[in-house]
């Protein structure tokens, strides 16, 4: 090859190299990855999401004239507590705040299990669970299953008396109680009855049992899901103590201040290191009479690290239920107030990360204006 | 010998004192020239081409022939957060150069202009975000217009001196808004607003030395200045609010934010290296850089902002305190940073020499791990490079003098880096970043006896 040719080809090489490159100084967008560890801010899916049409707007559910207190789902099925209206209802009792259903004015709660319809909602609730046992006085409610390895299904629920197991051979199959169902009664010298429990299972950690215990949140631990022990939220006092979680001081004088914490729902969810934490999320009574839902991790499940960052918006939320869906996104269930011919009700409503993108159907077109 | 060093000292330091201020830009992650690139950018002692303006201005005189190049390179990052690609925008930059010399008795003199045109756009700056995790060495510092004049001076035989400057674009951006508002009626809402943007140039200083203690080596040095661009906004509004256009005002509404952000700090660089080159086949070189990350200001804007309603309007009510933001130190490292280069030619014939070159650079990241609020992603890169020459030097009677076209090939890995946060309810989090990098570019130069 002589080095004119070589340079003739040179330069025809450089020509269309050049001519190529030049085409291809599109302007893109900015980089704009959002990376969250999935444990909030969150944002409530819309009913093109849900798949679900009818009042309440965007409720994942519906279950007509009934109050719900709370929901969580497993596998394919939706667990909740809902109640039906009572026709000879008493006089609604002037010391719950506003948002506040009186479940004096129903019939007593049962737990329902609803199954999923494809799409982010439940379809064809059916009730599932009542209270029987005399521990439980004439109401179940606040589920919360577990499903374990073998498909067994575990129904951790709160009674009048405490907090009660069930179990299924599957998740869609019958209730029986665990003996009584009774797992945790009078905890304190208070004569303080556990309620609301949530439950995360864990290699390491073992079975972690979390609970509303008078305006606390205490944790239970056990070996195999049945037996549980009380954990000292505190050691370093002599006393038994609940979880420490103390809210952040108010920004300003005239912010409302925290009343009391219960509620809880937890999680195991891995950060994008491996790490896994206990994620906990509960209620938050404050003193103008809103409510909201407050967050904390933890790497042991007993020494928590709380956020001072609003969760989910809105002024009613309460009974947050979090899952890690098949993606590894937290799906967080929670019920809002929902006021039905005059009647304060709770509906249940699914809220996820805010990047989280579902499977949406096609919002309808706009209107032309005129 | 000793004499001949401590002249040399002596230039370089004269050289430093005419510099004003001071630079991060494209070419501290693009390189500038495709024979440096493809040599691992260690050419700190011997550069001669256009790049020089860039590596070591020294370098402008050593060949006496007037150099005129056009090339073109791209930068791809293949840049992963937790396995989620983070969508770095590739970039592209057209790169123009000349390098005229004149002789003044015994003494070179010559003149060296760089320009890296990005072929998206002049300039871009972006404020950062706490919790969107960004890579901040790529995702924008990068796309910006690089101009850089240059002299150099061969007062001896072995002794080369140059220095110049590289510009750089800050801006002031001020947004005013008056008018009246109706706060019942949008349609009686009036308002109007001026924009004024200023963009000022910021100059930054470089200068270098070159020394030949014989036939087969070449030592070097350089030296960058730092520079740091800002981006000021200020927005202001001062509404009066009535409830039609011509009724008494109601209330006067004031608003005022002042945000000022780094955008882009260069940190000021010492280069020292050598070349070793017995004969034209062959040639090797090394150089060690000094990176002054450690004065990288803060990245976080400083914000402050106030709001306040004159006179009465009943049902609006202002906190007393508004929240403005803070800098937060970043806490970044001077960082040392080896390179490794070389180059053989295979062919030698008929007025053609191919040359093949290869080189090896790491990067030590100068951002810690981000374990707080602040999300700005980086890792230590490894840099291997390789590259082909073609030089035509007998090109009679269609061109006396030489025709040379150079490529080069870039891998650049960063591996996987572990960001683990102190705080468990980050709302970030943990994350894994890491990935690939993939440059390549030519070049075409034209040399004239």
């Amino acid at each position: 090859m002589t080095a004119a040719r070589t340079l003739r080809g040179s330069l025809l090489g450089l020509a269309l190299v050049a001519g190529g490159c030049s085409t291809l100084g599109n302007v893109g967008e900015f980089a704009d990855p959002i990376s969250t560890a999935g444990a909030g801010p969150f944002r409530f899916v819309d009913k093109y999401e849900t798949a679900i049409d009818g009042e309440p707007a965007n409720a994942i559910v519906m279950v007509s004239g009934d109050a719900m207190s709370s929901g969580v789902a497993a596998g394919d099925f939706l667990f909740f507590a809902a109640a039906d209206a009572n026709l000879v209802a008493p006089d609604r009792d002037p010391t719950l705040a506003d948002h506040e259903v009186d479940f004096a004015r129903f019939e007593p709660r049962t737990i329902r299990r609803a199954s999923s319809n494809g799409w982010a909602g439940y379809i064809e609730p059916e009730e599932v669970f009542v209270a029987e046992e005399a521990w439980e006085g004439d109401a179940v409610f606040d589920p919360w299953p577990v499903l374990l390895p073998d498909g067994t299904l575990r129904l951790y629920y709160a009674a009048e008396g405490g907090i009660g197991l069930a179990e299924a051979s599957s998740v869609d199959g019958t209730l029986e109680r665990v003996g009584d169902g009774h797992v945790l009664g009078e905890l304190t010298d208070d004569d303080l009855v556990p309620s609301s429990p949530t439950v995360v299972v864990d290699d390491v950690l073992g079975t972690l049992m979390y609970f509303e215990l008078g305006g606390d949140i205490a944790v239970a631990r056990s070996d195999d899901g049945v037996d549980f022990e009380l954990v000292d939220g505190d050691p370093s006092t002599a006393a038994w103590d609940p979880l420490d979680l103390p809210a952040a001081p108010p920004m300003a004088d005239d912010d409302p201040v925290e009343l009391r914490i219960g509620h809880p729902g937890a999680v195991i969810a891995a950060m994008g290191s491996g790490r896994r934490t206990v994620r906990l999320y509960f209620e938050v009574f404050l003193s103008d009479e809103t409510r909201t839902i407050g967050f904390a991790a933890s790497l042991d499940g007993v020494d928590f690290e709380r956020s001072a960052r609003t969760i989910v918006a809105g002024e009613s939320s309460g009974t947050p239920a979090p899952i890690v869906d098949a993606e590894g996104n937290t799906r967080l269930f929670v019920t809002q107030s929902s006021e039905r011919a005059n009647e304060q009700r709770r509906a249940l409503y699914l809220a996820v990360g805010t990047s989280t993108e579902l499977p949406s159907l096609p919002e309808p077109e706009p209107e032309p204006e005129g | 010998m000793m004499r001949r060093i401590a002249i040399a000292l002596a230039t370089f330091s004269a050289a430093l004192g005419l510099s004003a201020t001071a630079a991060a830009s494209p070419p501290d992650t693009l390189g500038l020239g495709s024979r440096s690139i493809a040599m691992g950018g260690a050419v700190v002692a011997d550069v001669q081409d256009f790049g020089s303006v860039y590596y070591n201005p020294a370098g402008l005189a050593r060949d006496n022939r007037l150099q005129v190049n056009a090339g073109y390179l791209r930068l791809h990052s293949f840049l992963q957060i937790n396995d989620d690609d983070s969508d770095v925008e590739p970039l592209g930059a057209s790169t123009f150069g000349i390098v005229a010399s004149h002789s003044l008795g015994r003494v070179d003199l010559a003149f060296g202009l760089a320009v890296l045109l990005n072929d998206q756009r002049i300039a871009r700056t972006r404020t950062a975000i706490l919790d969107r995790p960004r890579w901040e060495l790529y995702d924008t510092r990068d796309h910006k217009v690089y101009l850089s004049p240059a002299v150099g001076l061969r007062p001896f035989r072995w002794l080369h001196i140059g220095g110049g400057i590289t510009f750089q674009s800050p801006a002031t951006l001020q947004l005013d808004v008056r008018g009246s508002l109706d706060p019942f009626d949008s349609s009686d809402t009036r308002f109007e607003h001026r924009f004024r943007g200023n963009l000022v140039s910021v100059r930054y200083p470089q200068a270098g030395i070159q020394i030949d203690p014989n036939d087969d080596w070449s030592i070097g040095a350089s030296y960058r200045g730092s520079y740091t661009i800002d981006t000021i906004t200020l927005a202001g509004a001062d509404l009066d609010i009535a409830l039609s256009p011509g009724a008494p005002t109601l209330a006067q509404l004031q608003l005022a934010i002042a945000s000022a952000s780094l955008s882009t700090f260069g940190p000021q660089q010492a280069t020292v290296g050598f070349a070793f080159h017995p004969s034209a086949a062959f040639r090797i070189g090394a150089d060690v850089v000094w990176v002054d990350w450690s004065k990288h200001g803060s990245l976080i804007s400083d914000e402050e902002i106030s709001i306040e309603i004159i006179g009465n309007l009943p049902g609006i009510d202002i906190p007393s305190e508004i929240r403005g933001r803070d800098p937060i130190p970043l806490g970044l490292r001077d960082r040392w940073i080896p390179r490794v280069g070389g180059e053989g030619r295979l062919i030698a014939n008929d007025g053609l020499q191919l040359f093949l070159r290869g080189g090896y650079a790491y990067e030590r990241t100068p951002f810690p791990t981000q374990t707080g609020v602040t999300n700005f992603v980086d890792g230590d890169r490894h840099v291997l490079s390789s590259g082909l020459g073609l030089v035509f030097d007998q090109l009679e009677p269609g061109l006396d003098g030489e025709l040379r076209l150079d490529a080069h090939l870039v891998w650049g890995f960063l591996p996987d880096r572990v960001h683990e946060k102190l705080s468990l309810v980050d709302p970030v989090g943990d994350y894994v970043a890491g990935g690939n990098q993939l440059a390549f570019g030519v070049n075409v130069t034209v040399v004239f006896e």
